[in-house]
């Protein structure tokens, strides 16, 4: 009974302070081992009706709402001892509705701001507890009820004219974006963030720091999926310098993320990054790309592909490839002894350098990769075969020539750290790989 | 043995018990077996009612009437009425699936994606229920095919993600030996995951996403099943973004025969020729593609009307 009266206690006493902030404090879910639901669940057990208990303690200082909320949250703590999280979740959910109410019916701007940061927390819970009710069981009945309630809790703070309701814009949002990665549904998310990005909808309004990152790292994460990558470079890189410096965990989702969409648009991230971010799986697909090591490219993209596929990146991941096999042909010219006066390669050089990493080398293979890169742009110059009509050569040794004037390095990775480089360069590389000859 | 009729809620004395079913199924795999020429002939034949009896609906309409020999719409509404009853009285077992297998198959092959698709969706969900069949594996990797090909549809973005689940799948039940994952739901089995339609339609999918159209064509000639009919929307698109690239790439020209080859048409074959023609691609006498200032039009790719 004892923590239990503490809470109580506790709750009024925020209550009548008037700090919103000491308020949202006061309802915590405890997800450790802790005294309190234990103690909540013998009150109840013990025949003590846990709605009359709250109403009994806030009597005539909160409306009748306000004491629902508390009593529905109460039984939460109970069923949380019990270990249902279905029924945590179904008591949540209570709250939150008539928490929701309390805030409809505020009219004092003061008021709102007093509400505001318990309603933060509470959409926080019900998320949470929607995901556990969720988890051992077919479908996503309760968090499809958690997005049907915050969509709607939403739209209620944005109607608010009085702009008093804003702030909470972006947390709830945010929440609604975790719902629906959880239910790996990240489009329908879309809605939100046209909403939130009409210049008019958040004009003037304070926002709390932690929320923009929550919400820029969501949205960087959908415009991820949406293949918009320069704008997900923004908003996630925007994310990962806003956290704050001990948040190590926070900075490794946003570089889960930021790391491939980066490397993507041409930076590499440094080993010491990766190590201190403790992101190992990005490693050999970094090495593989700047050294033009396709078999290493491809050994790692295999290894972490379970891992990659989890987090969403293995589409984005794939498309380094054409990365690769750019630095692989840069590579090969200088090797092969060529330079800015000799610009024509091999075909069969290049063949050979297939052939060494064990990647599949068919000249016409090889071919169709060059069309590729050229034609996106990230070689530039042409493949020629000589003009040798009815030779059929048995070894295709053929004298390819290629026109190398300049590649555009990718940003000198090694030595400069990851967050600090310069504007991204556009690749303006050539290669022009031309005449085959058949040696007959 | 019924017609197909949208109800909204069921009569028991409508509603076919199990036995029945299973004969009208048998009834209806035997039509197919016997009239199954005539009937993809006639699915792929563009409709003449349409154009001839444009300003005369009701003899059209009459015409329609009297036409009751077998045809696909016969059998897809009869196959519809076999699965609403199955669905009403919650019967997942493995005739369920056989009918949505079967189902599926046919419409792939009287090119009915928007059925297709919908028999994908179940069978997936069946296949989720834990329900086994011996084509689970061919089956996947249809799903993955017609995946693949939703993303190069640049209108859904839907595509990209269930690609990914589906990836994830097959990846959890190819290392898997048991068949349950953690949370006891049963999912592809390890033998399915090896299936080799499977490994099939995943190096597909990685030439698609790749760009690598020599290494598209070279699998599509080796589809197992059925498979080449999923992707047969995205060839031509395909074909057209490949010789797009040659053009670009190669200069001063490039034999007809390597294009040919790269984007796996016959050289000096009718459709061959035709394509390119199509495109805009000039072939001079030699058979070579000069491929100077030439830029191929890849929206004339398709012969008849656009697809996606």
């Amino acid at each position: 009974m004892a923590q239990l009266q503490q809470l109580l206690g506790g709750v009024l006493q925020a209550w009548s302070s008037g700090d919103g902030h000491r308020l949202s404090a006061a309802f915590i879910l405890p997800l450790r081992p802790h005294p309190l639901p234990a103690d909540v669940r013998n009150a109840q057990s013990n025949g003590h009706d846990l709605d009359a208990l709250a109403a009994g303690v806030l009597e005539g200082q909160a409306g009748g709402d306000f004491v629902e909320t508390v009593g529905a949250y109460l039984q939460a703590l109970s069923a949380l001892a019990q270990g249902s999280w279905e029924r945590v979740f179904a008591q949540l959910h209570r709250a939150f509705d008539a928490y929701s109410k309390t805030l409809q019916g505020a009219q004092d701007p003061d008021f709102v701001a007093f509400l505001l940061p318990t309603l933060k927390v509470l959409a926080r819970h019900l998320n949470l507890a929607a995901t556990r009710a969720d988890a051992g069981a077919e479908g996503f009945k309760s968090l499809r009820k958690a997005e049907n309630t915050l969509k709607n809790c939403f739209t209620d703070m944005l109607k608010d004219r009085s702009g008093a309701r804003k702030p909470v814009l972006l947390c709830i949002a945010a929440q609604l974006f975790q719902v629906y990665s959880r239910m790996s549904n990240i489009p329908f998310a879309k809605t939100l963030v046209n909403t939130l990005k009409r210049p008019t909808t958040l004009q003037g309004v304070q926002q709390v720091k932690a929320d923009i990152i929550t919400y820029n790292y969501h949205c960087g994460r959908l415009f991820v999926f949406e293949d918009q990558f320069q704008e997900a470079e923004s908003y996630l890189g925007s994310a990962f310098e806003g956290c704050h410096k001990d948040a190590v965990g926070n900075k490794r989702r946003i570089l889960a993320y930021l790391v491939p969409v980066r490397i993507l648009l041409g930076r590499m991230p440094t080993d010491r990054l990766l190590d201190k971010y403790g992101l190992p799986h990005f490693k050999g697909i970094c090495r593989g790309i700047r050294t033009g090591n396709l078999r290493l490219f491809e050994q790692a993209l295999a290894d972490n592909q379970e891992l990659f596929i989890r987090q969403g990146n293995f589409l984005i991941l794939e498309r380094t490839r054409k990365l690769c096999y750019r630095t692989l042909f840069r590579n090969l010219q200088k090797a092969a002894g060529y330079g800015p006066e000799n610009t024509r390669v091999r075909l069969g050089d290049c063949e050979a350098a297939f052939r060494w990493m064990n990647c599949d080398s068919e000249p016409e293979q090889i071919e169709c990769i060059l069309a590729n890169l050229i034609h996106k742009g990230i070689i530039k110059g042409y493949i020629a075969h000589a003009q040798v009509s009815s030779c059929t050569c048995p070894h295709r040794q053929g004298r390819a020539v290629a026109q190398l004037s300049m590649y555009s390095p990718l940003p000198q990775c090694c030595l400069s750290l990851f967050l600090s480089f310069s504007p991204f360069l556009s690749f303006c590389p050539f290669l022009f790989v031309s005449c085959r000859d058949c040696s007959c | 043995k019924d017609f197909f009729r949208l109800t909204s809620v069921p009569l028991p004395e409508e509603v076919r018990p199990r036995p029945v079913l299973l004969r009208a199924f048998a009834r209806l795999e035997r039509l197919w077996e016997g009239h199954r020429e005539s009937v993809i002939a006639k699915a792929t034949k563009p409709t003449e009612i349409e154009t001839s009896d444009a300003e005369n609906p009701i003899s059209a309409f009459n015409k329609e009437q009297a036409d009751t020999s077998i045809n696909y719409e016969y059998l897809c509404s009869q196959t519809k009425a076999i699965r609403q009853d199955l669905r009403i009285q919650r019967i997942n077992d493995v005739f369920t699936v056989e009918v949505y297998e079967t189902h599926a198959r046919w419409a792939l092959q009287c090119h009915d994606m928007n059925e297709y698709a919908g028999c994908q969706t179940r069978l997936a969900e069946l296949y989720r229920s834990g329900l086994q069949s011996r084509s689970i594996g061919e089956f996947t990797a249809y799903n993955l095919l017609y995946l693949t090909t939703l993303t190069l549809n640049k209108r859904s973005n839907q595509g990209g993600s269930s690609v990914l689940k589906l990836l994830r799948e097959i990846a959890l039940a190819g290392r898997a030996q048991d068949l349950k994952d953690s949370k006891g739901r049963v999912g592809l089995s390890s033998a399915s995951a090896k299936d080799p339609s499977v490994a099939h339609a995943l190096r597909v999918r990685a030439a698609v996403v790749n760009e690598n159209h020599f290494q598209f064509f070279k699998l599509l000639r080796e589809t197992p099943h059925l498979g080449d009919l999923i992707l047969l929307p995205i060839v031509d698109t395909f074909r057209a973004l490949a010789i797009a690239k040659i053009v670009k790439g190669y200069k001063p020209s490039v034999p007809r025969s390597l294009v040919a080859r790269q984007v796996g048409l016959e050289d000096q074959s009718e459709e061959c020729e035709e394509f390119l023609r199509r495109l805009g691609v000039p072939v001079d006498a030699d058979g070579n593609i000069q491929t100077r200032n030439v830029t191929v039009d890849i929206s004339r790719a398709h012969a008849g009307a656009s697809l996606l």
